[in-house]
């Protein structure tokens, strides 16, 4: 049987690699958003 | 002996030399290890009582112990690091012995010490139940050779696998299939991989909240990859620092809510509720807890065993005369409930899944990873309490009245409070149904001519107008 050799680690570490693209997103998404906010406080001459 | 499971680290071993616990790191680690123990994040971790006590054994100390027979069996001509020495945990327990409750504060208390060690460049680099022991209720991180530096723009956790196979799987499998973690860690000895839980569930589960991060996706992915990518093992780096730190975070968060989402809820069994539907008439229970306290106010035991502890009345009873407490019940619903109480009360008591009947055996390579509970209860304790618990062994397990005697005997060093319960009982006839003439001949009389012939008997009392009697027995030197 072919499914005797996949190792079953593989799926967990796939699927932790596919989850930290997806929070690698959220990081920029965070940081552009934290960009925006910093120009809209000065825009607002909060700072 | 070598103990549980440190010879498979190749940065070194762990073995008891009398009663002192040594550590001996080979050259290769050392550095990492001095590193590590020097961290403001292990001072802060050893100060909360976390990680076990642990200091390096200066030359002066080391001399003496070269010549030791023992010290030399271990270490022998290999060369090595150094030596370290931990604070002995008073009795040492296993995964296959907690309950669900326990075993996921071992799981919370791993992903703090995973979580506060990034931020000082430290990981680590196994998550396992073996990793843990409890002092009372309360879980330490044993292996200071868990630690390791780690590159700061690393995004991944090497250890969130064996994380998930040893902690969250074994919970979700317990809390959605009611397997026994006994049964789990038994036969496993690194935790369940996804497809043994995949097999077990039907199309409309695969695709729940629950299933499909921790079971479901894993395997379609490793079916995906075949024989499995090299590439996928490949380190990653992002050349980012802080964007490896965010994704570290976020994981070990996420690990933390599905753990959070296993823990046992306030699960119900039929023992569970015997405290609150106990078959005492109030002056009898009342009775029962004055024999008890004046028999621990006498004895003043260091260590107690409290044998088929049910939800623990008893063992809090002795915990609050200072006594360091070991309780076993078979039932892991009641054990999950001691060690709630023992945590929120404060207790020093050590709650754990063992059947008296059929005792945890020895377990892992050659059966030396995991010594045998009777091994390491014998003569632990100054007082072993068996509160109504010698009916089930002498009518449900069939087990001779000498039998558990001699048992008793064995694992006390002093002194054994133990109900009589008379084949006239209520619960015994239940239990017996219908075969009372296989305990024809138990009467206190025969039970107490047994007693003799091991321990002297100090005192008894009957529970008000039961057929019960409870009986404060001490040894009879040898």
């Amino acid at each position: 049987m072919m499914l005797a050799y996949v190792d079953p680690g593989s799926g967990m570490l796939a699927w932790q690699l596919i989850v930290a693209g997806f929070v690698g997103l959220l990081f920029y998404l965070k940081k552009i958003r934290s960009f925006f906010g910093r120009i809209g406080r000065k825009m607002l001459g909060k700072d | 002996m070598r103990l549980a499971a440190s010879f498979r680290d190749p940065g070194g071993f762990c073995f008891a030399l009398g009663a002192r616990i040594l550590r001996v790191v080979n050259p290769d680690s050392l550095a990492q290890v001095d590193t590590f123990l020097t961290s403001a994040f292990s001072r802060k971790a050893l100060e909360s009582r976390s990680l076990v006590s642990t200091r390096r054994l200066a030359d002066p100390e080391l001399q003496p112990l070269q010549t030791d027979e023992t010290f030399n069996a271990f270490v022998g001509q290999r060369p090595f690091g150094a030596v370290f020495e931990h604070e002995p945990i008073p009795f040492p327990s296993f995964a296959h012995e907690w309950p669900a409750e326990m075993l996921a504060c071992a799981g919370e208390l791993t992903l703090d010490l995973a979580e506060s060690a990034l931020g000082e460049g430290f990981g680590l680099k196994d998550a396992t139940p073996h990793n843990v022991l409890f002092r009372g209720p309360h879980p330490v991180f044993v292996d200071v050779l868990s630690f390791e530096r780690r590159a700061p723009d690393d995004p991944v956790w090497t250890a969130d696998a064996q994380f998930q196979r040893t902690f969250l799987l074994p919970l979700l499998a317990h809390q959605r299939f009611g397997m026994r973690l006994v049964d789990i860690f038994t036969t496993h000895r690194d935790g369940l991989e996804p497809e043994e839980l995949f097999s077990l569930c039907g199309p409309l589960r695969k695709l729940s909240p629950r299933f499909l991060p921790l079971v479901s996706m894993p395997v379609w992915l490793a079916r995906k990859s075949g024989s499995g990518e090299p590439s996928l093992y490949q380190p990653r780096r992002l050349g980012n620092e802080e964007k490896a730190r965010f994704i570290l975070g976020a994981r070990i968060k996420s690990l933390r809510r599905q753990l959070q989402s296993l823990k046992p809820a306030d699960t119900r069994s039929t023992w569970s509720g015997y405290m609150d539907a106990h078959r005492y008439e109030p002056e009898a229970f009342a009775a029962k807890e004055h024999f008890v306290s004046e028999a621990l106010r006498e004895l003043n035991p260091a260590r107690v065993l409290d044998v088929g502890a049910n939800t623990g009345h008893f063992s809090a009873l002795a915990a609050r005369t200072g006594a360091e407490v070991v309780a076993v019940d078979r039932d892991a619903a009641c054990v999950g409930r001691i060690w709630q109480r023992a945590r929120a009360e404060a207790l020093n008591i050590l709650p754990l899944v063992v059947d008296l009947s059929r005792p945890s055996a020895a377990l892992g390579w050659r059966n030396q990873e995991c010594p045998a509970f009777l091994d390491r209860a014998r003569g632990h304790c100054d007082a072993v309490l068996m509160l109504a618990v010698l009916h089930h062994l002498l009518v449900t397990e069939r087990v001779p009245l000498d039998a558990v005697l001699d048992l008793a005997a064995e694992l006390t060093r002093d002194a054994l409070v133990i109900e009589f319960v008379a084949p006239q009982d209520e619960l015994f006839r239940r239990l017996a149904r219908g075969r009372d003439d296989l305990h024809a001949n138990l009467d206190a009389a025969a039970f107490e001519a047994a007693c003799r012939r091991r321990f002297r008997i100090v005192r008894q009392a009957r529970l008000g107008n039961s057929h019960r009697i409870l009986y404060l027995l001490r040894k009879c030197a040898d």
